[in-house]
């Protein structure tokens, strides 16, 4: 029982007026001290009862040998009793389990003496007629607590002889807490349904819960940290009206990849050591046949009030199939259908997924990552207009210096006249990468620790929501 | 964007940081040769360097005429009004006939295109110099593509006579002796001797297979160069050099042109008639007028000026332009420098640029749309939320992988698998575009081995098969994977998950309208212990235990099942 002794300490703490020592009331009410801690701390659970400051004192104990002596005396004065008057053999006198320690000691403190002459081996006679025996008394003293009588000098002699030693006691400072009281009732752990059928919680006492530990960890999934982040531009381009684009295509050919972009067909971009290419499916067949010549007539020889790039464009270097490496392949294929339409109607279109790049990989830059692209198809926009939405959309975002993490511009003439958009619609876009802003966010350095399989699974289980804009 | 390494003009830093961002350029970085070097090497190696402060500029990729100390000061002088744009002029040498370079109908079959000019009279000094030949290999790097599409040579005219001859010819019958070399080779042999030259291998493939190399001679049959690979030894130009010779050998006769304009425009100024050149039987160093409105301008950038103040606008670009009087028109002339102008749209930026970015008013476009998610994504957003709340954790793995990740590690063959191949992969992480998300989820077990188990892991996203009907040959298929794995297999669990996965996709167990699992025999599952999913009387997808050697194959130790299927039926 814990409970054990504290209405007992309480009486006692109540007539003592500075309080008292923990090992103190264990003597007083003679229990263990071991009982008294208990007390202590049941009594503390239970709020401002009491207080207790933990202190330390170092006090000295008999060692079990000491005990002994305490009881029958020193082995010297047990050697002087054991001695009669006529004297005693000295072989006999060794043979008593006391003998040899007592034997000397007694020598030295000249209560007994050895004739050697003697018949039949030496012999021991007391040498004087009565003695004190001093460890003994000493060793009383000390067991009843009031060693402080005692000279250091003594003490250490006897703890040199092994029996005394010098102990550490933790012990409790004891006195009255603000809400000090003699009676106190038991406190319940937990409310149970019983105790609210019964209406029972209302009389009871509720034991305190210790608020600076740490809660069960709930059993859940958790959604990957990029992910969150996804959601989070889709929501702001869902709120600014923009319409999502599909880009459920990795494979794209290169026609709709750069030729449709106005990208010439000898752009460093379409090397070998910044694109995929495939070897299977190495080619794309099916092109809108007269817009694929429109295209190839304003590379070649220019028109639409352009110069053009004069080289000999080429289908088969248009027909070479890649792994997409922007998504703006689809925003040309999604302005390319808007052209088709009878009356040209003003969109806005988003999207964000994953481009690709045969690029040298280093802790920034991985072959994969995901664009975020936002286009606007209207008639009659300006530079000002891209610089507004722009400021909107970052505003969104929480990022004040979004010069950094983008690009931005209105498309070409040479990639809108040649799919058939009326002459005075402009199309501006912008485009950005998830992963540099999700690093930036959650303070990450290396790539490799946010997309792939070498993620840090600890770092995804305790991800916050994703709110951009705090 | 390229970067520009220029020395300090007589502004402060931040002066500087301001101009570059009124001009359209990018400040990138304050440094010195020693700190660029204690970077790369280290502090030891870097105590013998200058440290003379040196600007990175990001240029714009196709501003050719910036991307040397002459053309960028010259441009930033013109922008701050200290000086006029220069007239480039082609002249006749006061004496003698104009230079020719004949072409002959060989160079069909290598390289067949040749333009080249004169720069007369010019001052080399050792700055002019190095920045002359820097010019020429950032040019060579850039829109020449490593010399495939344009080579240049530079020669010193006083060392050789024209007429000059580029023609093309067996590389056996070519023989000189090339630059910084002391005999003579044939083409063959120099093919071979700079197979192992650290700079020169890099160009080699431009002509090695071909019957015939190019090569220019002068009349007495000196051979001048064999581009794009050497110039020859005997005209090499140097700091004493007065008459400089430039041909320009290429496959695109437009970029040889923008080339050769290019180097001979920025060092015009050296000459003793600055900014006049000799182009060699050539009609090139061409200004080109436009004619525009400054309506057009005012409606594309957002603002409303007048033409005159648009005129001076342009014209601090090196666009020098004039109000015509005729309405609100505007004569703008493009010069030899901007190759980059082919449209009104560039003159339009130009305008906006010396108008200032940062003085257009932003505007909100009044475009009014209606929202609409992609059907497929939206499926996909609401679903996560869900599985994630079922217990299950998010990963995300690549698109790309090896061969062996979707077939061998899975027990299947790469044939079977529908997989599209990647014919340029760096390395064999990068051979495939996945068939399934399986092998992804596992390697993210494999690197998270420390976590507490069990490891319920889930990923929805899209993976790509051949597929003939469509125009590119392949499409992406939206799957939802996930896996369990812990001491015991837990199929339950897996299970469990498949009719959760249902119930949220309102299908429920049945077997003509509803869904079902049938048990099925997979070489990635342990046999016995693999079942198909069916929906709706179409199979959309296999759950089951994995196979013990699919689990070893992935370095993993315990058991582990798994559920794949299609989320397209479910739209």
């Amino acid at each position: 029982m814990a409970d054990t002794g504290v209405l007992e300490l309480l009486r006692l703490i109540e007539k003592a007026d500075d309080g008292v020592d923990s090992v103190d009331a264990a003597s007083r009410l003679g229990v263990d001290h071991q009982v008294v801690v208990g007390a202590v701390k049941s009594l503390q659970s239970l709020g401002d009862i009491i207080s207790a400051e933990q202190r330390s004192s170092k006090h000295w104990e008999l060692t079990e040998e000491g005990s002994e002596i305490a009881k029958q005396g020193s082995y010297e004065a047990r050697v002087f009793s054991a001695v009669p008057l006529e004297g005693l053999a000295q072989s006999d006198l060794m043979k008593l389990p006391f003998g040899k320690i007592g034997f000397s000691k007694a020598m030295s403190n000249r209560w007994i003496k050895v004739d050697k002459a003697q018949e039949g081996g030496p012999r021991v006679y007391r040498s004087v007629d009565s003695v004190v025996d001093q460890v003994r008394e000493k060793l009383l003293l000390l067991q009843k607590g009031s060693g402080s009588q005692l000279e250091d000098k003594d003490k250490n002699e006897l703890k040199k002889r092994k029996l005394l030693s010098e102990v550490t006691v933790k012990s409790y400072w004891i006195g009255k807490g603000n809400s000090f009281s003699t009676t106190i009732t038991k406190q319940e752990t937990e409310l149970t349904p019983e105790m609210i059928a019964s209406g029972s919680w209302k009389e009871k006492k509720f034991k305190p819960y210790n608020f600076e530990a740490m809660g069960v960890a709930p059993d859940c999934g958790h959604l990957h940290p990029l992910m969150k982040v996804r959601t989070q531009f889709r929501q702001i381009f869902l709120e600014m009206g923009f319409t999502e684009m599909p880009t459920n295509n990795f494979i794209e050919s290169s026609f709709w990849n750069f030729d449709s972009l106005f990208q010439p067909q000898q752009h460093p971009a379409r090397d070998q050591h910044d694109t995929f290419f495939l070897s299977d499916p190495a080619l794309s067949h099916e092109f809108p046949q007269d817009y694929l010549e429109r295209v190839k007539r304003v590379h070649s020889e220019g028109g639409y009030g352009s110069q053009g790039y004069m080289y000999d464009w080429k289908i088969e270097e248009a027909q070479k199939n890649i792994l997409r490496t922007h998504t703006t392949a689809v925003s040309a294929r999604m302005l390319y259908k808007l052209a088709q339409q009878e009356k040209f109607t003003p969109v806005k279109y988003f999207s964000i997924d994953r481009v690709f790049r045969n690029e040298t990989l280093d802790a920034t830059h991985l072959a994969e990552f995901h664009q975020i692209e936002g286009v606007v198809a209207d008639y009659g926009l300006t530079l000002g207009d891209l610089m507004g939405i722009l400021h909107q959309f970052f505003t969104k975002l929480g990022l004040k210096k979004w010069v950094e993490v983008g690009n931005s511009g209105v498309f070409r003439p040479e990639m809108l006249l040649p799919m058939g958009l009326p002459e005075d619609v402009s199309v501006i876009a912008w485009g950005l990468s998830l992963e540099r802003p999700t690093m930036i966010k959650y303070g990450i350095n290396n790539i490799r620790e946010l997309v792939g399989h070498k993620v840090n699974l600890q770092m995804v289980y305790d991800g916050p929501i994703c709110r951009l804009d705090s | 964007l390229l970067d520009f390494t220029f020395r300090r003009m007589l502004l402060s830093d931040e002066e500087f940081d301001e101009l570059c961002f009124e001009f359209g350029l990018e400040l990138d970085e304050i440094t010195s040769e020693k700190e660029i070097i204690s970077k790369e090497q280290g502090d030891c190696k870097a105590s013998e360097a200058s440290d003379i402060i040196l600007y990175k500029i990001d240029v714009p990729a196709n501003r050719y005429d910036l991307l040397c100390l002459e053309g960028l000061v010259r441009g930033l002088q013109v922008f701050k009004n200290k000086l006029e744009a220069p007239r480039y002029r082609r002249v006749r040498p006061a004496s003698g006939e104009p230079q020719k370079l004949i072409i002959t109908k060989e160079t069909a079959a290598v390289r067949p295109h040749a333009v080249a000019a004169v720069l007369r009279n010019i001052t080399f000094t050792q700055e002019r110099y190095d920045s002359f030949i820097e010019l020429q290999e950032k040019l060579h790097q850039n829109i020449c593509r490593k010399r495939s599409l344009v080579a240049i040579g530079t020669h010193d005219l006083d060392t050789i006579s024209g007429p000059f001859t580029f023609t093309a010819k067996p590389p056996a019958q070519i023989c000189f002796k090339p630059l910084n070399q002391t005999k003579e080779y044939t083409a063959a042999e120099l093919m071979t001797l700079y197979k192992t030259d650290s700079h020169l291998r890099h160009y080699l493939h431009i002509i090695e297979d071909k019957p015939v190399y190019p090569v220019i001679h002068d009349r007495n049959g000196i051979v001048l160069s064999m581009p794009p690979i050497i110039n020859g030894d005997h005209s090499k130009i140097n700091l004493k050099t007065k008459n400089v010779f430039i041909e320009c050998t290429a496959m695109d006769l437009t970029k040889a042109k923008i080339v050769l304009d290019m180097m001979v425009t920025m060092f015009s100024e050296y000459c003793s008639q600055p900014f006049s050149l000799f182009h060699v039987n050539s009609r090139e160093l061409a200004y080109r007028t436009e004619t525009l409105s400054s309506d057009f301008i005012n409606r594309k950038v957002g603002i409303n000026e007048s033409t005159e103040k648009i005129a001076q606008l342009l014209t601090k670009m090196c666009l020098k332009s004039t109000a015509t009087g005729a309405g609100d028109e505007i004569e703008v002339e493009i010069p030899p420098t901007r190759s980059d102008v082919i449209h009104a749209c560039d003159i339009m930026e130009d305008a906006a640029i010396a108008y200032g970015f940062n003085n257009i008013v932003r505007t909100t476009p009044r475009t009014y749309t209606v929202a609409n998610q992609f059907p497929l994504n939206k499926l996909t957003e609401l679903l996560r939320q869900d599985l994630a709340a079922a217990g299950f954790t998010e990963a995300l793995n690549f698109a790309l992988c090896s061969q062996e990740d979707i077939a061998d590690k899975l027990g299947k063959k790469i044939e079977d698998t529908k997989a599209i191949h990647i014919s340029n992969p760096k390395t064999a992480e990068f051979q495939v575009a996945r068939t399934t998300l399986l092998p992804g989820l596992l390697k993210t077990i494999a690197a998270n081995r420390k976590m507490p188990l069990p490891l319920k892991l889930f990923e929805i996203s899209d993976v790509v098969l051949k597929d003939q009907k469509k125009d590119v040959g392949a499409r992406n298929s939206r799957r939802f994977c996930a896996v369990y794995y812990s001491k015991s297999p837990g199929f339950e669990v897996i299970h469990g998950l498949l009719d959760r996965t249902m119930q949220l996709l309102e299908v429920k167990p049945g077997s003509t309208d509803g869904y079902h699992i049938r048990a099925a025999e997979d070489s990635t599952f342990f046999p016995g212990r693999c079942a198909e999913i069916f929906a709706r009387g179409q199979s959309v997808g296999r759950l089951g235990v994995l196979h013990p050697d699919v689990i070893t194959r992935f370095e993993l130790t315990m058991p582990c099942s798994a559920l794949e299927m299609d989320l397209e039926p479910f739209l």
